[in-house]
């Protein structure tokens, strides 16, 4: 077993390894009495952080944006502000703007692919959004649409939207300059006409009836809708800067799954992601955004996992919105970037990625060579209370046959949009029965 | 900073697809500059494109495109380094013949899957090939199997002759162009 808790670490990423792209759930019913479930994921961000020992300072945000091609901006910010952290540097200004539009750009795109090819099909009664296409093909294109607009942000800053390559610690390779930046505009405001209609779309589904009380855990500023750094804070009180954060979180090994479970300290699991971030934030949501959770009847806190669906369409809205208002104030900084001495040192960083808090944290050598590196992805912290909902979803429903509950269950792992190799829709659920005289059935 | 230009109808395209974190499955991106380097000997336009496998971006990276070709390894239990070459939906298509980078990316369907998106959608080229390795190891780490390394030349040809073949049929027709260049995409 593997236990990581403040001063001591052992971590053998050598260990952590999987067969490809299996993604599972392990549900046992005795009787009519559900009895354990299983989550078992993979998490690539191990192998990464042994990985990054050894290599420059300069190096994890090119190096990190290969753990994940869907949310490699996420990789890239935590771990530019991290280093900036240990170096003692702050990129406010325009290269904070511009770093905002890159992640909004990620999150539209992330959003619009879990809302509408992944989860959408769940509600409309179809097995995948191919299906959906073929009875659908105006909802399906919507989300395309909206997608293919995160993607042209991403691309546009950060030269493709896989494997980002002008990012860079202190800002950009090269920033735009104020008219070539204006060219996203038409596609923001059709975009946000589009996401306008997903709320309303996704506001209106049948949503399975189920609650849960898990502390919900999201970083918060005072100034804007926490995306980039801020301070942890959770429904239960906790309010503590990011470097903080090894002294409140701890992660241990489950024989069933290479991934660490992050627990608070004290045992409790908890959630992060987009119903997390609307419960301690939603007052800082864009105008527009607030608007439409109040049209369709979302308030906060959220405690419906299903229900994350309608929030994820309300962050599109507002990342639109906040991409709009970086174009609007946007002046070319004087230089791409800010410099970044290195220095013996350890630095934290948070980001909200779209599917929660992602946490790196570095320790460097004088000369900027990295001596450990730890990355805490927000499945891997989910990981536990996805467990437990899934424990709590199925024991009200142990006597639906194994089809229905296995169908079920599916969708409520897939409300946490989990970042599992192809998880969302492979997920490979296995019930095992026991009947009164103790045997498999 | 790139500027948005939407695929250029007429022009073929190779998508190579895969982690190079993972050994044989990155026998895309590990072939790509080979077959950058076999279309400019041969005077061949292309674009050649890297992609993780998403399927919404593979959609838009094949539509409107006379040929595309999708480079990826594969595993179907054949010998470490067999070259398949099959048109996807066509009557050779194998429904098993999965390519493994699909499984190894975060949320990717699958190429049959794309493929499936796309029918539906009307966002497909007119002629899609899959053209797979057979991989043996699939674990974490860098660097591609000697099976696999053996198979580049065979692989890298023949997709350099689809490439051909299918410039050679649009040069008989009046929509033709005349620039041999290779553009690239995506992860370098």
């Amino acid at each position: 077993m593997t236990h990581r808790s403040p001063g001591s670490r052992t971590l053998k990423v050598d260990t952590l390894t999987r067969v490809e792209g299996e993604g599972g759930l392990a549900i046992q019913i005795d009787g009519d009495a559900v009895t354990g479930a299983q989550l078992h994921i993979y998490e690539p961000p191990r192998f990464f952080e042994a990985f990054l020992r050894g290599r420059s300072y300069t190096e994890p945000p090119d190096i990190t944006a290969r753990i994940c091609g869907i949310c490699p901006v996420a990789y890239q910010m935590s771990a530019c502000l991290a280093i900036e952290d240990a170096c003692g540097v702050v990129v406010d200004g325009p290269l904070h703007d511009l770093r905002k539009l890159l992640y909004a750009g990620e999150w539209i795109e992330s959003h619009a692919l879990h809302v509408y090819l992944l989860h959408l099909p769940d509600f409309l009664g179809y097995p995948s959004a191919i299906e959906l296409a073929q009875d659908h093909r105006a909802i399906v294109e919507q989300g395309l649409q909206l997608k293919k607009t995160g993607n042209k942000i991403i691309e546009f800053l950060a030269g493709r939207a896989i494997h980002p390559v002008n990012v860079r610690v202190g800002g950009f390779y090269r920033v735009p300059e104020r008219t070539e930046l204006a060219t996203l505009a038409p596609d923001l405001e059709h975009a946000l006409e589009l996401a306008l209609a997903t709320v309303r779309l996704v506001g209106n589904l049948d949503i399975p009836d189920f609650g849960h009380d898990h502390p919900y855990v999201a970083l918060r500023r005072s100034d804007e809708y926490a995306v980039l750094g801020g301070r942890l804070v959770s429904t239960t009180g906790l309010d503590v800067p990011i470097a903080d954060f090894s002294r409140h979180f701890s992660e241990e090994q489950v024989e069933w799954s290479t991934a660490l479970h992050a627990h608070l300290l004290g045992g409790d699991h908890y959630l992060v992601g987009p119903l997390a971030r609307f419960a301690l934030n939603a007052d800082r949501l864009a105008p527009q955004a607030q608007a439409i959770a109040r049209e369709v009847g979302l308030d906060a806190p959220c405690r419906n996992p299903f229900r994350s669906i309608v929030v994820r369409a309300v962050e599109i809205v507002h990342a639109i919105e906040e991409a709009q208002a970086v174009l609007d104030r946007y002046e070319r900084p004087d230089t791409p970037h800010v410099p970044v001495e290195p220095r013996a040192a350890i630095g934290h960083g948070a980001t909200e990625a779209p599917r929660g808090t992602l946490y790196h944290r570095y320790e460097l050598a004088a000369d900027g060579t990295i001596l450990d590196a730890v990355i805490i992805p927000p499945t891997a912290q989910n990981q536990a209370t996805i467990e437990h909902d899934v424990f709590a979803y199925a024991a009200s429903r142990s006597r639906l046959s194994d089809d229905e509950l296995t169908a079920q269950c599916e969708q409520l792992v897939r409300s946490y949009d989990p970042c599992i190799s192809c998880a969302a829709h492979f997920l490979d659920v296995r019930i095992d029965r026991i009947n009164q005289q103790g045997d498999m059935t | 900073m790139s500027p948005n230009h939407p695929p250029p109808n007429g022009l073929p395209a190779v998508i190579v697809i895969g982690s190079v974190f993972r050994h044989d499955d990155g026998v895309g991106p590990h072939c790509r500059p080979l077959i950058e380097a076999e279309l400019r000997k041969r005077s061949l336009c292309a674009e050649v494109i890297e992609l993780d496998g998403e399927p919404t971006r593979l959609l838009e990276s094949w539509a409107n495109r006379p040929l595309a070709v999708v480079v990826d390894a594969v595993r179907t239990g054949a010998p470490p380094g067999t070259v398949h070459v099959v048109a996807v939906g066509g009557s050779d298509w194998l429904g098993e013949l999965a390519p493994s980078g699909t499984t190894a990316s975060s949320h990717a369907l699958g190429i049959t899957e794309a493929y499936a998106l796309g029918s539906a959608l009307g966002r497909l080229p007119d002629r899609l090939v899959l053209a797979g390795v057979e991989g043996l190891d699939f674990t974490e780490g860098v660097g591609i199997s000697q099976e696999v390394c053996h198979a580049l030349p065979t692989l890298v040809e023949r997709v350099a002759d689809l490439i051909g073949t299918a410039l050679g049929s649009a040069r008989a027709t009046p929509k033709a162009t005349g620039t041999i260049t290779i553009r690239t995409t995506g992860a370098a």
